[in-house]
Order: C-alpha cells, then sequence, then structure tokens
C-alpha cells in the first residue's frame, strides 16, 4: 500500500453541535466524546484519483466504488483506482463527470459535462449524444426509476431514456426553464424536475410548475435539487435555502446575507437515518434529532466544497470534494477509549454514572476519574495512589464514593472530601462494592459479611435481626422497585425492603460462584454475572443460567447491560459480546441452551474466576452509550450506530495479462450484469513465460487488512496464500487446462471465494508436444518414484538432489516436508499411540501383546526415519549450523540407551554456510554409517563427536576408544576389520567424500580406537 | 499422597486428545481436566480451567501453538506448557520455547516419556539439548543487553549454556564449573525463565499496544 496513505489515516472527533456558529462554545458540552468517533482516509491525485475534484460518487450494486471527477471516471475498490476510458484517444480533454446513477437493469449511466452520456453495460462503453435524441451534450443530473426510465437532466432541458430512445421535455412541454439543474425519482414514483428558475413535478404524464418560496434575502436563488428521505420528507435545497415541503419548514439555518451563500451541493441520507448535507465553503452538515450538526472534523472544521456524498453498503461516508480529494468517514461505534483523553493506560476496575450522565472510572492503584468536556479529569486528591478502589457510585445528592481495600470509603461532593473509616464507624476497612439507593442512602459491603447502610441521619448494619446472615456481599444495586439487591460470594441473591433482609434465590447451578455483576433488565428480569457460573437471568418464572456448559463464550461475567434496543451486552474474561434482543425473547424457548452470543470485542475484564471484587463493570448511560471497564481500558460503544463487521463480501478476479501484454478486463462476465454470468475464459498464447492475474474484494473498511489466497488448479495443489498481495505472477506455465480460484477474508472472517472462477486454456504448441511429452514422461516417472522413495527408501534423496536446479524445488521440498511432517508424522503418530494404548489394555505377555509391541517398536522407528527424510528435504536446514546441530542430536539420540556414552565438541560459534540438500544428505549418511560402525563393531564405551570450522574447512570426527583395526595396507597379523560391511563400509564413506570433494582419513590401531574423520571445504556464502 | 497434576490438551486430533487423555487418566496423579481442539478455544478458556500443565500441540489448525503458548503466557504466567511435536525440528520447538513453553516433547516417544515429562516439568527441570541451548545462545547474543538483572544471563548461567551449546553433557559441566549436578539444572533453568521473561516482556508490550 501507499506508504503516505497510511500516514494520512488519522483519527478524529466529529464533535456534535459545536457552537462556532452560534459562538457559544459551551452549548452541548455533553459527553458525545467517542459516540460519533470516525476515521477519516484521504485520497488524493497521488494515490491515483484522476483528479482532486470528486464532483459525483456511487457504490453499485456489485460493490464497486464509482468515483466521478473531473478528469475522468474510476472505478475503486478501496486500494486502487481503476480509470474507465469514456472516450476513445480522439481527444485530449478527459471526461468531466457531473452525475451517476445505476439503472434498474444494474447498467452504470455517466452524465458528462459537455461529452454527452455514457452508459457502461456488461463491461462495455455506449455512448450518447445528440445523434441519439439527447437535448444537449452538458449532462447535469441522472434519476432512475424503479420502472427502468433513466431521467437525464441537461443544460437544454429533459430526456427520458426508455429502454430504447430518449424522450425529450422542454419548456413547451411545461418545464419552468430550460436548464434542468437536479431530477430526482420520489419513492412514490413522482419525478421531481429542478430547473434554474424553479421546480416543477412530473405525475401521470404531465409536468407540473411546483410553487416555491424560497424566503431567500437578496437576489434570486439558485434550485439546485430535491431529495425525498425515508420518512417521506422531500427535500427541496439550493444555494441558500434547505427546506423541508412535507412540513414545510424553512430552515433558517442555512440562510445567509453574506455575499458567500452555502450552496448545498449534496444531500444523502444513510441508513440509520441521519441525513448528511454536503455544501460549499462550510463542509458538511448532519440532520439528526430535527437539528443541524455541523460536522467538525478534528480541530479544524471542513472548509472544501463537498460536492457528491455517497454511503456505501457497510456505512461508510465517502465525500467528493473540491480540490480536496476523496474523502472516506468511518464510524466508529465501539472503542476502548485512546489514550490522550486523560485516563492513564490503565484497566479500571469500576464505573459509575450520575444523574448528569457524567461517568467515573475506578482505577485500582491511579485513583477516580470523571468524564467532563469530552475528556477524563482527575477527581479526589485525598486518594492516594496506593488506594486500590474497588467500586464507585454516585449519589442522589451529587456525591461519588468510591470503595477501597484497606482505606474504606472516599466521598466528593463538589470540592468537599469526605474519608469513612473504621475510625467512624465503618465496619471494615476492606469495601467491597457500594451503591446508592433511590432514597439517598447509600450502600457498602466489606470484607467479612457487612452491609451498612449510611445517610446524614447515620450508620446502620444489618444483622440476624433484619434477616442478614452475614455473607459476604460481593455486588450491590438499587432495585428500581425500592431498596436494594445483594449478590454474595456463595452465589446467593438477597434483597433488602424496608430494612428487612430475603433471600430471593439460592445458588446457581454448578456450582456457588460470587456475583460479580447486577443488573435489572426489561421484563422485570434480573440478570447476575459471576466469577465462573457464567450468567443467570432471574424472572418471576424462575432462572435461566448460561454458562460454557450450554453455550455462553464465558463463565466469567463481571458486566451486565441491556441496551435501548434491550439487546444484552455482556463484559465477560472472554471479551465483550452482545445477546441479540430477539435471540433473547426466544431463548425461554431453550431454556437450557445459550442464545448465541456475538463477540463485539476482544477486550476482556480483569476479574477471573472466583473473584470478589464485583464494582460495577458496565453502565448504561440515558444517551444509550454503553461503557465497560476492561483490562484493556474503558471501552465504550455507542448502541446507537449500527456496528459493522464485514465478514461477507464480494471477491472478483478483475484482469489477467500473458507474456507482459496488456491486462485483460474479467470483470464483463461476472460484473454488470445482475446474477452469475458465464464463466469467464481465457485462452493465452501458445507459450507463457508470464502470467499475472489482479484480483479484488469489496469491503472498505479495512481493504488494506483483507487477506487473499488463490489456488491455480492444474498447478497448485492446494491454495496458496497472498497475504495482502492483489495479484500473484506465474512463470513459465506448462500447456495444459488451468482453473484460477480467488478468495478474500476479513480479519476474524471466514474465506470468501469469487463467484466466478477462471478457466485458463495455455495451447500446446505443436512443434514442442513430443519435447513436452518427454518431458511429461520423465516428470511422471520422477514423481512417483519420489513419492515411493519418500515414503520407503532415502535415495528419494538423490532424485531431490538432481532435481535442486529447478526454480520451484525449494518450494516443493518445503510441501513435501511439510506434507510429511503433518498428514503421515500425525497419523504415524496415532498408530504408535493407539498400539501403545493397546499394549496397555492387552496386559498379559501373550503373543498379541507381543505383535502390538512390534506394530508400536515399528511406528516408531518409521517416525525416527521419516525425521531424517523431513530434514533432509527441508530447505531450511541448509546451513552448516543446521546441520551441526542436527548431528548432534542425532549422535546423541542414536546412542541413547546403549552402553557407550558419547560426547560432543562443538565450536561455541559456528560461521554461516549455505549447503546443498546433496550435500548435507551425502554428510549425513557418512556420519551414520560411522556410527554405525562405531555401534557395531568397535566395542567402544566411548565416542568423541567433534566439529571444526576453520575458514572455509570443515571438519567432522568421530572418535572411539574400541578395539580398532588394521587398515588395510598396514602391517599384516593385526586383526582385521570384523564383520564383511566394514571394509565395503569405509570405501563408501570415502566415495560419498570424493564426491563433494573433501576426503576422508580413517585411523586405527588394534587396540587404541578408530577415528574416522571428515574433510570438507565449503563454499562461501552465496 | 502426592499431589495431583491437573492437565490440560490442545490438539486437533480428537482420537489423540482421547488417548492422551485416557493414558493420563490411567496414571493416578495425573487428572486431564480439559482437552481443546483449537488455539482459540484453548485461550477462550483455559485461564479459568487454570490447569498445572498443557500439553500443547505445535501444529493447530488457524492459530498455532505457539502462538497460542504466546498468548497464553500473558494470560496465566505461571502455566507450565509442554510442547507436542511429530519431528524433533530445532527451529519450532525453540520458537515454542522462547514463546513460553516449558519443554518439549516428540509424539514418537512412548507414552511413557509423556508421564515423565510432566512430572519432570512441575518439579522444575526441562532438559536442554545442546541443539537448543545453541539457539538459546544466538538468541541471547542477538538481544540487546538490556541491563535488566531479570532479563541478561549471568556469568555462570553464560558459562552452563556456552558448555551446552559446545555439546558438554551435565556432569562435564559440572565438573568443569566446580559445581554440583543439580546446581547446573538449577541454571538451566533461570535460564529457561529469561528466555520467558524476554518473550513475556514483548507479548506484554504486544497486547498492550493493540
Amino acid at each position: 500500500m501507499h506508504p503516505t496513505l497510511k500516514q494520512r489515516i488519522f483519527s478524529l472527533l466529529l464533535l456534535g453541535w459545536l457552537g462556532w456558529i452560534q459562538g457559544d462554545p459551551a452549548r452541548g458540552s455533553g459527553f458525545d466524546l467517542a459516540e460519533t468517533a470516525a476515521t477519516l482516509r484521504l485520497w488524493h491525485a497521488v494515490d491515483g484519483l484522476p483528479s482532486e475534484s470528486v464532483t459525483a460518487i456511487l457504490q453499485t450494486r456489485e460493490g464497486f466504488l464509482w468515483v466521478g471527477t473531473r478528469a475522468g471516471l474510476a472505478r475503486f475498490d478501496g486500494v486502487k483506482f481503476t480509470g474507465v476510458k469514456l472516450l476513445e484517444a480522439a481527444t485530449n480533454n478527459p471526461v468531466q463527470v457531473t452525475a451517476l446513477c445505476e439503472g434498474s437493469d444494474g447498467t452504470l449511466w455517466i452524465g458528462s459535462q459537455q461529452d454527452g452520456l455514457f452508459r457502461l453495460a456488461a463491461g462495455k462503453i455506449l455512448s450518447y449524444s445528440r445523434a441519439q435524441g439527447l437535448l444537449d451534450a452538458g449532462v447535469t443530473s441522472l434519476a432512475a426509476s424503479q420502472n427502468g426510465n433513466v431521467w437525464v437532466g441537461t443544460k437544454s432541458g429533459l430526456n427520458r431514456w426508455t429502454g430504447a430512445a430518449f424522450q425529450a421535455f422542454t419548456r413547451r412541454d411545461g418545464l419552468t426553464d430550460a436548464f434542468v439543474s437536479g431530477v430526482n425519482v420520489a419513492r412514490s414514483g413522482t419525478v421531481w424536475i429542478t430547473t434554474r428558475a424553479g421546480m416543477c413535478r412530473y405525475v401521470d404524464g404531465h409536468i407540473t410548475p411546483y410553487e416555491l418560496q424560497t424566503d431567500s434575502q437578496g437576489r434570486r436563488p439558485e434550485y439546485l435539487g430535491v431529495y425525498e428521505d425515508r420518512r417521506g420528507n422531500f427535500w427541496a435545497f439550493g444555494d441558500t435555502y434547505l427546506i423541508n415541503l412535507a412540513e414545510g419548514k424553512r430552515f433558517n439555518y442555512f440562510r445567509s446575507s453574506e455575499s458567500a451563500s452555502i450552496r448545498i451541493w449534496s444531500l444523502c441520507e444513510g441508513q440509520d437515518g441521519r441525513l448528511w448535507i454536503g455544501t460549499s465553503g462550510r463542509g458538511l452538515f448532519c440532520f439528526e434529532g430535527n437539528s443541524f450538526q455541523p460536522v467538525i472534523l478534528g480541530e479544524n472544521r471542513w472548509s472544501y466544497d463537498v460536492r457528491a456524498i455517497c454511503e456505501d453498503h457497510e456505512g461508510n461516508l465517502w465525500l467528493g470534494t473540491s480540490g480536496g480529494g476523496l474523502v472516506q468517514l468511518r464510524p466508529q461505534s465501539m472503542q476502548v477509549l485512546p489514550a490522550g483523553q486523560g485516563l492513564p493506560a490503565e484497566g479500571p476496575t469500576a464505573l459509575a454514572q450520575d444523574d448528569h450522565g457524567r461517568i467515573y472510572v475506578g482505577l485500582p492503584r491511579r485513583g477516580l476519574y470523571a468524564s467532563a468536556s469530552g475528556r477524563f479529569d482527575r477527581v479526589g486528591a485525598g486518594l492516594t495512589g496506593q488506594s486500590f478502589i474497588t467500586s464507585v457510585c454516585a449519589a442522589r445528592d451529587g456525591t461519588v464514593w468510591a470503595g477501597t481495600l484497606g482505606d474504606g470509603l472516599h466521598g466528593w461532593l463538589d470540592r468537599r472530601e469526605m474519608h469513612l473509616t473504621t475510625a467512624n464507624g465503618l465496619a471494615d476497612n476492606a469495601v467491597l462494592a457500594v451503591c446508592a439507593d433511590r432514597q439517598g442512602a447509600v450502600w457498602a459491603s466489606t470484607r467479612g459479611g457487612t452491609v451498612q447502610r449510611f445517610d446524614r441521619q447515620g450508620l446502620v448494619g444489618f444483622d440476624a435481626r433484619q434477616g442478614w446472615p452475614g455473607t459476604t456481599v460481593t455486588a450491590l444495586l438499587p432495585a428500581a422497585a425500592g431498596g436494594v439487591w445483594m449478590g454474595t460470594q456463595d452465589g446467593q441473591l438477597w434483597r433488602e425492603e424496608k430494612g428487612v433482609c430475603t433471600n430471593v434465590a439460592t445458588t446457581l447451578t454448578g456450582g456457588h460462584y460470587p456475583v460479580l455483576a447486577l443488573a435489572e433488565g426489561k421484563g422485570n428480569r434480573l440478570w447476575l454475572g459471576t466469577a465462573g457460573g457464567g450468567l443467570a437471568g432471574l424472572t418471576a418464572g424462575g432462572m435461566v443460567v448460561w454458562n460454557t456448559h450450554n453455550g455462553l463464550p464465558a463463565d466469567v461475567v463481571a458486566g451486565v447491560a441491556e441496551d435501548p434496543a434491550r439487546n444484552l451486552w455482556l463484559a465477560t474474561s472472554a471479551g465483550i459480546y452482545r445477546i441479540n434482543h430477539n435471540d433473547l425473547r426466544q431463548a425461554g424457548e431453550h431454556p437450557g441452551t445459550a442464545p448465541a452470543a456475538k463477540l463485539m470485542s476482544d477486550a476482556r475484564v480483569r476479574a477471573v474466576a472466583g473473584d470478589i471484587l464485583g464494582g460495577a463493570c458496565a453502565v448504561l448511560a440515558p444517551d444509550g452509550e454503553l461503557w465497560f471497564a476492561t483490562a484493556e481500558g474503558v471501552f465504550n460503544v455507542n448502541t446507537r450506530q449500527s456496528e459493522f463487521v464485514p465478514t461477507v463480501f464480494p471477491v472478483y478476479l478483475e484482469s489477467v495479462a500473458a507474456n507482459g501484454q496488456p491486462a485483460v478486463s474479467l470483470l464483463q462476465g461476472a460484473w454488470w450484469s445482475p446474477g452469475p454470468g458465464a464463466p469467464a475464459r481465457f485462452v493465452t498464447p501458445e507459450q507463457i513465460n508470464s502470467l499475472e492475474f489482479h484480483f479484488t474484494a469489496l469491503s472498505y473498511v479495512a481493504p488494506e487488512d483483507i487477506q487473499f489466497r488463490h489456488k491455480l488448479e492444474g498447478s497448485d495443489p492446494d491454495w496458496v496464500s497472498d497475504g495482502e498481495a492483489r495479484s500473484v505472477r506465474y512463470g513459465r506455465v506448462p500447456s495444459g487446462k488451468y482453473r484460477l480460484r480467488v478468495a478474500a477474508r476479513t480479519a476474524g472472517g471466514g474465506w470468501q471465494e469469487a463467484g466466478d472462477s477462471l478457466a485458463l486454456v495455455v495451447p500446446t504448441p505443436l512443434y514442442y508436444q513430443t519435447w513436452a511429452l518427454g518431458l511429461y514422461g520423465l516428470a511422471a516417472v520422477g514423481l512417483v518414484a519420489g513419492i515411493v522413495r519418500v515414503v520407503s527408501h532415502r535415495r528419494l534423496r538423490f532424485t531431490l538432489a538432481r532435481l535442486e536446479q529447478q526454480q520451484s524445488l525449494e518450494r516443493e521440498r518445503l510441501r513435501i516436508a511439510r506434507d510429511l511432517h503433518d498428514e503421515m508424522g500425525s497419523k504415524l503418530t496415532k498408530i504408535s499411540f493407539l498400539s501403545e494404548h493397546a499394549q496397555v489394555e492387552a496386559q498379559a505377555a501373550g503373543p498379541l501383546a507381543d505383535k502390538i509391541e512390534s506394530i508400536a517398536r515399528t511406528s516408531r522407528d518409521l517416525l525416527k526415519t521419516m525425521d531424517e527424510i523431513v530434514w533432509v528435504v527441508n530447505p531450511h536446514n541448509d546451513t552448516l549450523e543446521n546441520l551441526a546441530s542436527y548431528l548432534s542430536y542425532y549422535a546423541v539420540e542414536y546412542f541413547q540407551n546403549t552402553s557407550l556414552e558419547c560426547e560432543l565438541r562443538l565450536p561455541s560459534e559456528i560461521p554461516h554456510f549455505a549447503l546443498s540438500s546433496e550435500l548435507r544428505h551425502h554428510l549425513f549418511l557418512t556420519f551414520e554409517e560411522a556410527l554405525n560402525n562405531v555401534l557395531k563393531h568397535s566395542a567402544a564405551t566411548q565416542v568423541i563427536v567433534e566439529m571444526k570450522v576453520a575458514g572455509r574447512e570443515f571438519e567432522l570426527s568421530i572418535q572411539d576408544n574400541g578395539r580398532g583395526f588394521t587398515l588395510p595396507g598396514a602391517a599384516p597379523g593385526a586383526p582385521a576389520r570384523p564383520g564383511g560391511r566394514g571394509g565395503n563400509g569405509l570405501k563408501n564413506m570415502g566415495q560419498r567424500l570424493a564426491a563433494l570433494g573433501g576426503h576422508c582419513r580413517v585411523t586405527s590401531q588394534p587396540g587404541a580406537g578408530t577415528t574416522v574423520t571428515l574433510q570438507l571445504r565449503l563454499n562461501p556464502k552465496p | 499422597m502426592k499431589k495431583i497434576i491437573t492437565v490440560a490438551i490442545v490438539d486437533d486430533e480428537a482420537d489423540l486428545r482421547e488417548h492422551i487423555a485416557g493414558y493420563l487418566a490411567a496414571a493416578g496423579n495425573i487428572r486431564c481436566v480439559s482437552a481443546y481442539a483449537s488455539a482459540e478455544e484453548a485461550l477462550r478458556h483455559l485461564p479459568e480451567d487454570k490447569p498445572d500443565v498443557i500439553l500443547m500441540d505445535i501444529n493447530l489448525g488457524e492459530m498455532d501453538g505457539i502462538e497460542c503458548v504466546r498468548r497464553l503466557t500473558v494470560l496465566m504466567p505461571t502455566a507450565l506448557v509442554l510442547m507436542l511435536t511429530v519431528f524433533e525440528d530445532t527451529d519450532q520447538i525453540f520458537r515454542a520455547l522462547t514463546a513460553g513453553a516449558s519443554g518439549f516433547l516428540l509424539k514418537r516417544q512412548s507414552p511413557k516419556k509423556l508421564l515423565e515429562a510432566i512430572e519432570e516439568v512441575c518439579a522444575g527441570g526441562s532438559p536442554m539439548s545442546t541443539p537448543i541451548a545453541r539457539k538459546v545462545v544466538q538468541s541471547f547474543k542477538a538481544a540487546p543487553v538490556r541491563g535488566d538483572e531479570a532479563t541478561d544471563l549471568s556469568e555462570r548461567e553464560r558459562a552452563v549454556l556456552d558448555g551446552l551449546a559446545a555439546g558438554l553433557a551435565y556432569k562435564q559441566i559440572a565438573a568443569q564449573l566446580g559445581i554440583s549436578i543439580h546446581t547446573v539444572r538449577n541454571y538451566i533453568r533461570r535460564i529457561y525463565e529469561k528466555l520467558h521473561v524476554c518473550s513475556r516482556t514483548e507479548a506484554v508490550a504486544k497486547f498492550l499496544k493493540k
């Protein structure tokens, strides 16, 4: 990806209703910090955008984003702009795009400033001008209707495309002016036409004028367009005015007496019902809750003209600016609060909110923080850094109380501080939970099972007289119906009402886990989150318990909250989950199974199973925001904004290029005609030296994080990962039939495969055929031999060594190593394990047990042999250091469980030398032979394996203290090396080393042991 | 009576999981508390299962066993992880060790070895082979000197490690340095710990950055 692009990604805040227009900065200081947090990204000409002036943006149903600019049209996939050539090279001037629309048949219509109208269908560009009945080559606006018509506003009247021809409407037909500035098809089918002089409607075949008082001061306003939103509001807009026609309401906000008017360029309605308004000079506005908010991006308001707005299918907002390029605004509805907003980078233990919606955050040893004007500030200097805050609550009178472990209760009201400890009546200084009830009293539970209530009148404790058993209370919650809910360390739920404590529910199934969280839900349901027992939901009808045994993803639930849409949010040890309200409602039908919980964030709570610190970890603010205390920090969710985690999105094969020729687009078939097209088929030239494929996936949330993989069937045995690359290049591809498949996925999503694969034919050239056949024959023989040998025989190494020159060998070796390792290795392991297990069960030493023992031994031996093969085959081992490591490992294991003692002597550092697998193979075999001789023939008790490296010289010696022998050619009479194999073995070793350009020296004398020294000159680093 | 050792298994082969569990069950003082087929599942549940020892296959599905260990060390810093691997692949084993594993076991070794290894690792000892020692030497050489006692090797530890890397046996090292084999083992354990501390610091830093 473009390096500068990432630099230009920066997070910023859209702060609502900041008063730069009213000159009242104090207004709206409500904490909507993260609710509109968004990520902004910019694309400029250097990124491939045809021009800095973007005039039209549209996402078509296939998922591509089309960007019309003053210098042509481009297709955008989130990473790369692909220019679309509208005119043949006749003119040098690029086409100035003015409007885009998608016809009901899925074709793309493109209006231009002076080059007429274009239509993109099935990958082909069609061009329309006066010759076809278009009234003017200058197109101002486009609108498609459900019945297949496309309305074209031009500088000289209105056209309607009926599927075969253009119908014309001019002033004679009732247009208020020939210059059409906007055309819009309303849901009802009414066509709204805005001309420079006024507005009119097309209903039932007739154009009728629509009287509109814009109330604009000074000069006559310019009428620009009409938009119908989902609520049925008709918005008429121009320079100096925006009017809701349905309510007849004019928004003075946009009235301007200044000479530089606020011209409204574009309107776009988001999926969440918010209306976005692009203006000239004043940037972007958002209409929500019957008021307009200028969108402030970071410190600076947006100063560019916003010419075009488009919301894509994933909820990203795209802005086209005059001179500022293309802008993407990605709403973020969930986030761990970033550093720099006043909070230390530490996981909080408790949260609370007061009646004003202010959020309080208790950090274990960092004190208490309160939200104000978009950031957090420390409150309460009296709390030392050493106090471990366990819980926080805000009382009715505005006092905020924090319970600590060992330092009692701290309270703050305005600037006054209070400190409650055992000295003034608190039962214990270790406070586990606090809450404020609806009467204004504060409740505190302390270590040792005491619960105390205090208000201005004083402090009251609870004991057996009130029915309180003295169990440790880990969670407190004021009940909506009066009184207080108490959750205990052993999983019980108690209720205090009018001074009397009663047990409401005893224990959760499967153990007595501390209650960490209490929340009252809709429908008189009480939720209990526990430290280890999952979640319990209590209603008058009974109790449901969900935990990992019946489908809940976690057993530690430290925070529970229902959002305004009645979805249930859980802060757990496995992350933050949401249970959909529908699933929740239906959960009653299968009480034994937890409803599906969707992972919203990996942020985990600090609590672990058995924890007894029950500070509230989840808070629902009155504005619909959720706050969670997690180990990673304060996590904020704006439940009003729809979160979008794209896991399903279209994947396309874009183009193929053979031998460096211009790329051939593959999009015609799949794209631009609804429904799956005919599978693309591509016949290449006869000889392929290079083949390059481009592909794309259309998700704009984090396009550069999308992972791709491909598989060229007929060449690749398995999927090949491309990482984030959107293309792949093959070198020489032999003739034959292939099929290219491509798949992509976002982080955490599954693989999405392109709907259409590409059938690829590389023809066989005649004069190559015999030659090619020979090659295939050779390859086939080699392959068959290879497979047989890999499994059964070590001589495969020779074959591999011979094949080494080939370019793809390394990859192939890696694959073979991996396959042997993963596939055969695990199966053999299983056999080994099964037989071992069977042996235990067979018990008796019968013939069966012997056989099983034999199976176990054989499979273990086989694994060992394969271990060697894997080692040789794996190209990662092609260094001297790895060879030395392996040989020493091998020697130690070889002499394990024998009477021989093996000693290694290695240099502490071995310089880097690349070794071919052939060399490794021969050295290894020679080494093994030498070890074998020691074990079989030497009768030694000790063997020393020594390696030395001096410059390029490598020396490996195997020295034993055995009986030795007379070397051939030495004095007669001494005992010859016993065993027929001995002499041959020595000869073999000599030949092997000679083949590598080294030697093998053997020194031995009867009774004085044997030393085999292998010497080799290594090639310098490649 | 000996303390019961609780064990969890993470392996994507269902049969193997069962057989290991069955084998462990027969051992008496070892109890298999949970078994998971994937790293993701393991990460979700192991911190709550709190087993003493985790047997972790290196080759898992999506997330491999090494990455799983790396994350587990943050979630449960005291857990002992034994890697299970089909083949002796020094690179992989070393990566697992630096990620926080306490030892490894070749699957082809007989299941009896499994029991020994579990007890050995619980007792605090985890043998270090020459190839692994050589890797450790390289890793400490590559790492910057932090000037921190918790992560830098002491002179003695370095001597033990160098001995191991040069192929010396424990008793040879003991003789050379004039210490007991038991002390050599202690040094080796500390080297492992420092290896883990380094990687854990990195893992934690990585976690915090996220």
